[in-house]
């Protein structure tokens, strides 16, 4: 019989035991009747003989082995009921854990989608990304991925790689069913690219080498977030068309739903063959770097993707590659998930794990100290009832494990009601962007194995801490002298200290957490105020890619001429301004000033701005002037200067008159005006920007637009998109906003720390109010005795009441500064994602420690009034 | 007195008494006692409050299985009877305690005979 099957089949067993005693103890009798003696005497005998049928049964009961497993059974019974006599202080408790353990596991799924698992694809450490090194005058340093597709033909002719695919990112409008055009991101893919990856579509089919052909008939396959974007989550869309930029297209397949392409800041909708970007996009664009019909450096445009071969290292496979000596170029090999998220995205991200794990552990360490600390009450009030127990011969052991096993219950309860709260918590974050403008909806967060893994050790490591402190400080230690002592005497505080230690370290859990939601929420509303006096709100910028629309820099000259024409004459738009960002100087490279070298202490961006720029934005030149009509193509170079930027090359003179440029220019721009700092980026505090007139620098074909709107901004924003369809419908809307909601957006990870940390610590802050709510009760409860006699003896109620008052001041005070000691130390981890704000700001840490005072004051008034209310009559008549 | 005659199980024999009676067929827990007591002439007397913890033992490892049947008396009794791990258990526990018991006689007689 196995194991389970006695277990289980316990009725049965006891049923057949005594039927089976029962047979024995008859045939003595008929045995001693056979033998001679009477009936009575017989029965006597064989009583006599048999001994304790009692005993003979407990033994065979030890001999099934389950009788631990009913005991425990036992046990959880008499815990369940327990708990359920206490209805609301065990919801309470669930709801805690539920809250410390979903947060635990949302945010290790989070950390998990970007740091540890980034791409799904197979055995990511052996597929590596064509990099080379960017060198020469002003460049970063830093690896670029991006090559035009001759530099793909020649890798792939070379032989070098066995798997090599290729694939990049076009913008392209998008029509579905009859639908206006929506700007798509089309990933063109080489054929074998999933293959290589190690990834099957999750429905349909990958594309095949017919597909990968210039005149096949065009198919995609859709990502899994575009398809429910789109088509929602029901409906059959394989098979079904869609236009891509005019032409229909078929969709085979729908990529499986972790998948989110390469990149993690831009990830595609759509998949498509590499070789039918021609047909989709304007045949001027020349995507194949084919005998370039303009003057133009073959368009980079495509990420190549290696898998390395046998135990060959990244960099022996580069040393193998380079050695081909392909186009004189020199590669570096990175490996893929390293790839997905540049460097500096990685270690903010990094940093913004280890700041939501602290959070998140301290939230869950302060759910498991007042889920203990109720237990702990719980088992301080069964003291009479333990000691009784243990005085009737029950072992210690028995009665702790009663104790643990109620810290077991809440916490597997907790555990559950934490999958549904962990999958809310998922929603809830959708919106936000983590570090290095990686989205959350994105990585498609789901309660999966690490989740469950989380949630299983956030709920085993909560019901240990539990166990822990109840087991340690509940049970009685002495028994009869607790018995003895209870006719009359005054029942001791026991276990004072544990509890107010408990309390003290949920004060400064909670301080710690509202603290840092408060920084963030300062740090975004300085972000919000960067640029006085500047309307960000009624501003709109936005970029514009012409180049793939097939525009070549004459044709986008003058599209963006029309466009300004065709604006200046729109009532809803006020002014309109085309500039184009030209890249910069970083620190490392040299400027010329003066005909003197110089080095600047950040990059100086460059900027080409049309006369109507700073007018538009609403930047007033505060020296010298504006650009003009005058400032011609072939006329002197002229440049205006950002205040810093002039304020650093004149090293605070009058910066008008000098000559700034780039080494590689013959004729050094003079500056003829300076502008107020326009803070753009948030990192960038102190922008150096040297403007240049846009007839002077003819720029690459994209361009940034400005635009002031007369009225309502989103208007505006439909009337531009309405003239850019009217005058191309190739070329896809660009994406506008306000300036103000640009700034915001870049502030998404303190927004996102605003609100969780906010929630946390709110959440940190009512059970922090619970506990000193139970504390303040059973101290007050525990000293009625004492108050009575307090009050006999002349003392006035508001006396008593300051007794109450005083203890839980003492409690708050204790937890205010140890909290504060906490913030010091965790200041350092929390300082990058601060924006103008220390992270010591004294007016944070002052109003939330000022404001948690004031709560646990609060909290404890019920418990003060009840004391002064306190009458030595009813509490001898009670005892 | 039949008392003195009685000896006392050495530690683990029950088992293999129990398991050796079994051996002969089915039969339930006080023909067991019985059997025992015939058997070794009165020698072996086992109370029941080790035969039938014993028995549940016996019947948890596997070695005996157990079904209720009418027996001579007309009424139910729980018949127990040798499994074949029981049968492979009963000859190993044998051989052994054979070869326990001849080693142990050797000696005493080996010393005796050189005292």
């Amino acid at each position: 019989m196995s194991w389970w099957a006695r277990f289980t089949g316990r009725h049965r067993f006891e049923d057949e035991l005594d039927r089976e005693l029962r047979d024995h103890f008859d045939r003595l009798v008929a045995e001693h009747i056979r033998r001679g003696r009477p009936v009575d005497e017989a029965r006597r005998a064989a009583r006599l003989e048999f001994g304790g049928a009692d005993q003979v049964k407990e033994s065979c009961r030890d001999e099934r082995g389950t009788r631990w497993a009913h005991d425990l059974a036992q046990d959880l019974r008499f815990a369940w009921r327990r708990l359920r006599a206490q209805p609301a202080a065990s919801l309470a408790a669930v709801a805690t854990l539920a809250c410390g353990i979903g947060a635990a596991a949302a945010s290790w799924s989070l950390v998990a989608s970007v740091l540890v698992n980034p791409l799904p694809v197979a055995d990511p450490d052996r597929l590596v990304v064509l990099g080379e090194r960017d060198t020469g005058p002003g460049a970063t340093g830093g690896l670029r991925y991006s090559k035009p597709y001759d530099v793909y033909r020649h890798v792939h002719e070379s032989g070098a790689f066995p798997g090599l695919a290729a694939g990049g990112q076009v913008s392209r409008p998008v029509a579905i069913g009859g639908r206006t055009a929506e700007p798509a991101k089309v990933y063109f893919a080489s054929h074998g690219f999933f293959d290589l990856l190690g990834i099957s579509p999750g429905r349909g089919r990958d594309f095949s080498a017919e597909d990968d052909q210039r005149g096949a008939p065009l198919v995609v396959i859709l990502s899994d977030h575009y398809r429910r974007r789109v088509f929602g989550d029901n409906g059959e869309v394989l098979g079904q068309r869609l236009m891509v930029a005019g032409v229909p297209a078929t969709i085979v397949g729908i990529a499986p739903r972790g998948f989110r392409g390469l990149n993690l800041t831009d990830a595609p909708d759509l998949y498509m063959p590499l070789e039918t970007v021609g047909r989709v996009t304007d045949p001027r664009a020349n995507y194949f770097a084919e005998d370039l019909p303009t003057k133009d450096s073959p368009y980079s445009w495509l990420t190549l993707l290696a898998r390395l071969e046998g135990d060959a290292s990244a960099a022996q496979a580069a040393g193998r590659l380079n050695a081909l000596g392909l186009a004189r170029r020199s590669f570096e090999l990175t490996d893929v998930q390293t790839a997905a998220l540049p460097a500096a995205a990685r270690m903010n991200v990094r940093q913004f794990a280890r700041l939501l794990g602290a959070t998140v552990g301290l939230l869950l360490l302060s759910g498991a100290f007042s889920v203990g600390m109720l237990l702990l009450v719980r088992a301080e009030s069964r003291q009479d009832e333990f000691a009784m127990c243990l005085a009737l011969g029950a072992s210690r052991v028995r009665l702790a494990r009663g104790v643990v096993l109620e810290g077991a219950l809440l916490a597997m309860a907790g555990g559950l009601a934490a999958i549904p709260f962990t999958q809310w918590l998922f929603g809830a974050v959708r919106t936000f962007q983590l570090p290095g403008d990686v989205s959350i909806e994105l990585l498609n967060l789901s309660v999966d194995v690490h989740s469950w893994m989380a949630v299983a050790a956030g709920g085993l490591g909560s019901a240990l801490l539990m166990t822990f402190v109840a087991g340690a400080f509940g049970l009685p230690a002495r028994r009869v002298s607790l018995l003895r002592s209870r006719s009359g005497a005054t029942p001791r505080v026991t276990r004072r200290h544990a509890r107010t230690a408990l309390v003290v370290a949920q004060v400064a859990i909670a301080l710690v957490l509202l603290a840092g939601a408060g920084l963030f929420a300062r740090s975004l509303s300085a972000a919000l105020a960067v640029n006085p006096g500047f309307d960000a709100q009624h501003l709109v910028t936005g970029r514009m890619a012409l180049f793939d629309s097939g525009y070549s820099r004459p044709a986008a000259d003058a599209f963006f001429d029309e466009l300004r024409q065709r604006l200046a004459v729109n009532a809803s738009v006020r002014a309109f301004s085309i500039s184009a960002s030209h890249g910069g100087m970083t620190p490392r490279g040299q400027l010329v000033v003066d005909g003197q070298p110089r080095r600047f202490p950040s990059m100086v961006y460059y900027m080409a701005v049309d006369d109507r720029y700073f007018s538009t934005i609403g930047l007033e030149v505060i020296q010298g002037r504006d650009f003009s009509r005058d400032d011609r193509a072939d006329g002197p170079p002229v440049a205006i200067v950002s205040e810093s930027l002039g304020r650093l090359l004149a090293d605070g003179a009058d910066p008008i008159g000098h000559r700034i440029g780039s080494p590689s220019e013959r004729n050094t721009p003079r500056v003829v005006g300076v502008v107020p700092d326009i803070i753009t980026d948030v990192t960038t505090l102190e922008p150096l920007v040297l403007y240049h007139p846009l007839i002077q620098r003819p720029a690459v074909a994209w361009r940034a637009v400005a635009i002031r709107p007369a009225g309502d901004p989103e208007a505006a924003i439909r009337e531009v998109h309405a003239t850019i369809r009217q005058m191309d419908a190739r070329v896809p809307p660009p994406p506008l906003r306000t300036m103000e909601d640009g700034l915001a957006a870049q502030m998404g990870p303190q927004r996102f720390g605003a609100t969780i940390l906010g929630g946390l610590g709110g959440i940190a802050a009512l059970l922090t109010l619970l506990g000193t709510y139970v504390v303040a009760a059973t101290v007050a409860g525990a000293r009625r005795r004492e108050m009575g006699i307090r009050a006999a003896l002349g003392a006035r109620p508001r006396q008593l009441s300051g007794l109450v008052f005083a203890e839980t001041a003492r409690l708050a005070g204790l937890g205010i500064a140890a909290g504060l000691f906490l913030a010091w130390l965790g200041a350092g981890s929390i300082r990058p994602f601060l924006f103008r704000t220390p992270p010591l700001d004294q007016v944070t840490l002052g109003a939330v420690a000022g404001g948690m005072l004031l709560l646990a004051l609060a909290v404890s008034l019920r418990p003060a009034l009840s004391a002064a209310r306190v009458n030595l009559v009813s509490v001898l008549r009670d005892e | 007195m039949p008392s003195a005659r009685r000896a006392d199980l050495p530690q683990g024999t029950l088992d293999l008494l129990i398991l050796q009676i079994v051996a002969l067929g089915p039969i339930h827990g006080y023909a067991i006692a019985q059997r025992l007591q015939q058997i070794s002439r009165d020698v072996v007397q086992v109370q029941q409050g080790s035969l039938y913890p014993a028995l549940h033992r016996l019947e948890n490892k596997g070695l005996l299985a157990a079904e209720w049947g009418p027996s001579e008396t007309g009424r139910e009794s729980k018949f127990y009877r040798l499994t074949a791990k029981g049968r492979a258990q009963l000859k190993a526990d044998t051989e052994a305690w054979e070869r326990l018991t001849g080693a142990i006689g050797l000696i005493l007689r080996t010393a005796k005979e050189t005292r």
